[in-house]
């Protein structure tokens, strides 16, 4: 098929406006947005092109380079296109697209330095994120992965002069790291299990998997364990890398702290690239999830767990960034929550939902830090309503559809998923646990969207440039309507509840991920999830669930409207007291892993000392030796040739005699 | 079209002659003649005559089957002596070419062209020697002109008097080896490689028969510079014009291991090991000869005598070639030790014409004068690089390949303590070779030393080492092949 042929190409020309703006960027007029802006287009255009193709049944699942034979390891890239992939890629492309051209407005029109390299970073990052969706094998995946958090740690330490980017920089890349330690592990591990890699395909590593726990276990490799407890093993690894990419918890510490960086690189991460990559590595290798119940059981209550965690925190942030990223968090821990209950088509809606209204919202923020002139305090806002009509509608939008207020998209998703936990969590307790605490995070959610929405918009302006907020032009309206526009309409593409209702037939994105290549469709994740892993499915009606949560997420709603409206709103998370303490400080999670830190410190300093002392000591020890056994050797060659000719015929008349000797000769 | 004659298959070696009889000839029409184009051009179009001539032969095919015979076995040209005649014309001429800047005012330029060609004559019939008798002649035609060229430059001090050591040390092992032969020929009773094979295991004087193996082994070991007959070899390549260091540091050893792969495997043979273990002295030899070598490298101030030791450390390594046979991967071992050795005689005629131009350019001898070079001589530097981190090993040219395959098979061969010793000598050697690269680059310039121009026969000769040490690892199969089954024809 000609259009798969152009697939690498998704991913080569960001990098090409990498290689541009790192080179050419201070020469050129808008330091590299423009090359930035059509590649990441370019990159759209064929994605969508991908993405129709697909839809015509096309698939395509290709080795492009192979560094090692199959023969031991079956190291290659390649590209694996289906409707999955095919689907994020849009994704990825349009919110690297639009976040291009918000950064004329919020880099490029407020005259910051160094944006060739900002340019370059986000040209590289949109590429590596795009590389890691291609990825068709988890080797090639790991790459990508880790350039995702080299770009990163290079956008959120942009602005390196100041003392707080460069740190948190250093601790996104240090946390994600810590999670990474274990995917590697997990990718060595799956390597010297299956001696593949690849995701789809009768000779991928999932397939394999199945095979072997449907007892044709073939060349595949458990060292002794039963292959179930094995496959949990793996599972868990890789899953160390999802947890700290995807912020969930413990290792979602660094994910506020990210909000340093510039606010179009907290868009980008949060909704298309970094975060988003360990729920789709989730999804995609999810045919080996599907056969680990206790695996999956983890995943969900991880993801319940962080949905509620995080979600509280949020209540009380002060800055408007700072009640995004927690809120970044908490919804992607409805996406673990929706992957671990066997809701593999609901989690992949409400990543595809929460890309477009998160990328609003950061956006959106952006938009208000422009007007405040980079302050973020939502305690000096306030009114901004009438002065930036264009923002606040489009931010209320995104606001609705991430408080899952009907019938904005946010909705539709999140409700998809906390159905398909609570149908399976009705026959497994720890599934129901995870249930009830995401939809105790809907109430949350739809309190701090709504104290944020109040504090920023409503009300009476609380400092001087809330009053005469600078303006924004075009450049950062065009991405917020974009987006507002898909905040409202994207989740009519999945309407489960009225489908089930109506009886239409309008459940597209299920239709959509249920072709494709065989063994890597929801249906047939469907079959493993009920057959392998034992999930039952309750029959329950959509409504009274939907009814719920939106009653929730109302209720939420409307106590922030009761405590935070009018003209100038009282500071009633006092009322708190020492909860609220505990909430500002994140639960003492940045503590605790501080001690953690200085605790791994000292093991260093160990470490470093007996570096220095026994390994160095060593190794000195053998050049020094080295050095006088030469500088002796030196001296054999007097330079007298007659101690030549008498050593020479010595070593001959040696060589002679034990020769003979062994040889038998005399 | 009726096939070419046998004779022909002796091209290369009749060329280099012919080239040497022209230049004696030019020589006596206009005496001490200055004229570098047309003495330094001969010499290069016959090099490079023989030298295609020999890769046309390779390429047809004559090495295959057991090569061609001819003067009564006298001549044996196979794939092995033409894969030879590859390296010794290569080197020839790269010498030839930085020879053009290096003797520019000299007077003698006809016989230094006339001298190197000769060599190169007996370093070819050497590879194609087909008995014990043209292995003395042909031995003794490459050793008379290298004494004469150490001493080319007669006013120096150090020049002259590495040649009379090389001459002295030169005489005493060409009297170990023709004693050697003497003793073979007294208990197999014939002097070709046949007659040898057919003898020597019904003959009865085991003793007499080992005494001669190891002469032999003693005199090809002087060629080679392998320890205890190394002596000569710092001095004289530290003594002689840097393009002749190049010449015997390169080709005339590679000549030496030709020479002692074919006696050894053809005449002498694997069958008489149980009696007279020559694979076990080679390994003694082997492990000598890269410690020494190495060791004494690590410990130098002058590049060049550091370029020297290390000369005899690498010929430690291709020892391994005749040092780990018997071990069932005898082709493999062989064919990678050659493959070394041509990957040496770029990498290290690049090294010691590097110092040639520095020589040239006056600008001293230790590594502390290189200090900055990099700065002003980027490109030579660039090459100089190359070829340092080649000889270490690290894949940067040709030689990290020849060595991890050489050390391989020997691994593979069941020799895996001969290849342990080798890569510990080989981590030693990163010490040395990377001094040059870190004072080429890293240091800073002391004092102001000037360069003068850039000689174009020196650098080109240069370059062209260094982009063959690299093109040397996409096309290292296109030259293991060839060895591998030139090897595999003299078992």
């Amino acid at each position: 098929m000609v259009a798969f042929d152009y697939a690498p190409a998704i991913a080569l020309l960001p990098f090409a406006s990498f290689v541009i703006a790192l080179f050419a960027g201070k020469y050129m007029p808008k330091r590299g947005a423009l090359a930035g802006i059509l590649a990441t287009g370019g990159s759209l255009v064929l994605s969508i092109w991908m993405a129709l193709t697909v839809a015509g049944g096309e698939t395509y699942n290709e080795e492009l380079y192979t560094f090692v034979s199959p023969e031991a390891f079956d190291l290659h890239l390649g590209i694996l296109v289906d409707p999955l992939a095919a689907l994020m890629l849009v994704i990825v492309s349009l919110v690297a697209f639009l976040v291009h051209i918000f950064s004329l407005g919020y880099m490029n029109d407020e005259g910051e330095t160094g944006l060739p390299r900002y340019y370059a970073g986000l040209g590289l990052f949109t590429a590596s994120m795009l590389g890691f969706v291609l990825a068709d094998n988890l080797f090639m995946a790991f790459m990508f992965f880790e350039m995702v958090g080299l770009c990163s740690w290079l956008l959120i330490g942009f602005w390196f002069r100041d003392d707080a980017p460069p740190s948190a920089a250093k601790k996104a890349f240090l946390v994600t790291r810590f999670g990474d330690y274990f995917f590697l592990v997990g990718v060595v591990g799956v390597f010297v299990t299956f001696s593949t890699a690849t995701y789809a395909g009768s000779e991928s590593f999932v397939t394999l998997a199945e095979e072997a726990l449907a007892g044709n276990a073939g060349a595949v490799n458990t060292f002794g364990f039963d292959p179930q407890t094995w496959f949990a093993i793996l599972g868990l690894l890789v899953l160390g890398g999802v947890v700290g990419k995807s912020a969930q918890f413990p290792l979602h510490t660094w994910l506020p702290d990210a909000m340093e960086g510039p606010t179009p690189v907290s868009a980008l991460i949060h909704a298309a690239t970094m975060v988003a990559a360990g729920v789709y590595l989730v999804a995609r290798m999810y045919g080996f999830y599907a056969l680990l119940p206790t695996v999956l059981a983890i995943i969900a209550f991880i993801g319940g767990f962080t949905a509620l965690f995080a979600a509280t925190m949020a209540v009380v942030k002060r800055e408007i960034k700072q009640v995004l990223a927690y809120s970044t968090i908490s919804q992607y821990g409805y996406m673990m929550l929706g992957l671990g209950v066997g809701g593999y088509v609901a989690a992949t809606f409400h990543l595809m939902t929460h890309a477009f209204f998160k990328a609003l919202l950061f956006l959106g923020a952006g938009s208000v830090i422009i007007a405040m002139h980079h302050n973020e305090d939502m305690w000096d806002m306030g009114g901004l309503k009438d002065r930036m009509p264009v923002t606040y509608y489009t931010f209320l939008a995104g606001s609705l559809a991430l408080a899952g207020i009907f019938p904005f998209a946010g909705f539709w998703s999140k409700d998809e998923v906390l159905y398909e936990a609570l149908v399976h969590g009705l026959n497994d307790p720890l599934l129901l646990g995870a249930y009830a605490m995401g939809l105790l995070a809907v109430l949350f959610t739809g309190f701090y969207t709504f104290r944020m929405v109040l504090l920023t918009f409503h009300g009476e302006p609380r400092s001087e440039t809330a009053k005469n907020p600078h303006g924004v032009g075009w450049n950062v309206k065009l991405p917020l309507v974009v987006l507002g526009a898909l905040a409202v309409v994207a989740g009519f593409i999945n309407m489960v509840p009225v489908a089930e209702l109506t009886g239409a037939n309008i459940e597209f994105l299920h239709k959509w991920l249920e072709h494709g290549i065989t063994g890597v469709t929801s249906e047939h994740y469907g079959e493993l999830l009920h057959d392998v892993a034992g999930y039952q499915a309750a029959e329950l009606n959509p409504l009274l669930p939907a009814v719920v949560s939106l009653g929730l997420a109302l209720a939420g709603a409307g106590l922030a409207y009761s405590l935070y409206s009018g003209g100038s709103p009282e500071r009633h998370t006092d009322r708190l007291g020492s909860i609220k303490t505990l909430l500002m400080s994140n639960y003492y999670q940045d503590e605790y892993q501080v001690w953690l830190a200085d605790a791994t410190t000292r093991v260093a300093r160990a470490a470093d000392t007996f570096d220095q002392g026994v390994i160095d000591g060593v190794v000195n020890g053998v050049s020094s030796v080295s050095l006088f056994s030469g500088s002796r050797i030196k001296r054999v060659q007097t330079g007298v040739v007659t101690n030549y000719a008498a050593l020479l015929s010595l070593g001959l008349v040696a060589l002679l005699v034990v020769f003979g000797l062994l040889g038998g000769w005399f | 079209m009726a096939p070419l004659p046998d004779w022909t298959a002796a091209a290369p070696a009749i060329l280099l002659g012919l080239t040497a009889i022209a230049l004696l000839i030019i020589d006596s029409i206009s005496p001490r003649s200055k004229n570098r184009n047309l003495l330094a051009g001969t010499t290069l179009v016959g090099t490079l005559a023989a030298l295609a001539a020999a890769v046309g032969l390779l390429v047809t095919g004559t090495g295959t089957n057991g090569g061609v015979a001819i003067y009564g076995g006298q001549i044996v040209v196979d794939g092995m002596s033409l894969f030879f005649t590859i390296i010794f014309t290569s080197v020839a001429a790269l010498v030839t070419l930085a020879s053009y800047d290096y003797l520019a005012g000299e007077n003698e330029q006809a016989e230094y062209y006339a001298l190197v060609m000769l060599a190169t004559t007996g370093m070819a019939m050497m590879a194609s020697a087909g008995s014990l008798a043209l292995v003395f002649v042909s031995f003794e035609l490459l050793s008379l002109p290298s004494y004469a060229l150490v001493a080319f430059l007669k006013d120096n001090r150090g020049s002259v008097e590495a040649s009379l050591k090389y001459l002295l040390v030169g005489a005493l092992s060409s009297a170990i080896l023709l004693y050697g032969i003497s003793l073979v020929y007294g208990v197999t009773g014939g002097l070709s490689f046949e007659t040898i094979a057919a003898n020597i295991q019904n003959s009865g004087l085991t003793g007499m028969l080992g005494i001669g193996v190891l002469m032999v082994l003693g005199g090809f070991a002087f060629k080679t510079a392998s320890v205890p007959f190394h002596f000569w070899a710092p001095e004289a390549y530290e003594g002689a014009p840097g393009p002749i260091s190049a010449f015997l540091s390169s080709a005339s050893k590679a000549a030496g291991f030709v020479v002692a792969f074919r006696v050894f495997t053809v005449a002498f043979g694997l069958d008489i090991v149980s009696s007279v273990d020559w694979v076990l002295a080679f390994q003694v030899l082997a492990i000598v000869t890269m410690t020494l070598g190495n060791f004494a490298a690590a410990t130098q101030d002058n590049v060049k005598r550091m370029l020297a030791y290390s000369s005899v450390g690498q010929a430690g390594y291709v020892l391994i070639g005749l040092a780990a046979l018997g071990g069932g991967q005898d082709a493999l071992v062989l064919g990678m030790s050659m493959t070394h050795l041509l990957v040496y005689g770029f990498m290290n005629t690049g090294a010691f014409l590097f110092i040639a131009l520095a020589e040239h350019w006056d600008i001293g001898r230790t590594f502390a004068d290189y200090n900055g070079l990099g700065s002003q001589a980027p490109i030579a530097c660039a090459a100089m690089s190359v070829f340092m981190l080649s000889l270490a090993g690290i894949p940067l040219g040709g030689g990290f390949l020849s060595k991890y395959f050489l050390f391989g098979a020997a691994v593979g061969a069941g020799f895996w303590w001969l290849a342990a010793i080798a890569i510990v000598n080989s981590v030693l050697s990163l010490y040395y070779y990377l001094r040059v690269v870190r004072a080429m680059w890293f240091e800073e310039s002391n004092g102001d030393r000037t360069i003068e121009g850039y000689p174009l026969g020196l650098y080109t000769a240069v370059i062209a080492a260094a982009v063959v040490t690299v093109l040397l690892i996409p096309a290292f199969n296109f030259v293991a092949d060839p060895a591998v089954d030139a090897a595999a024809a003299l078992f």
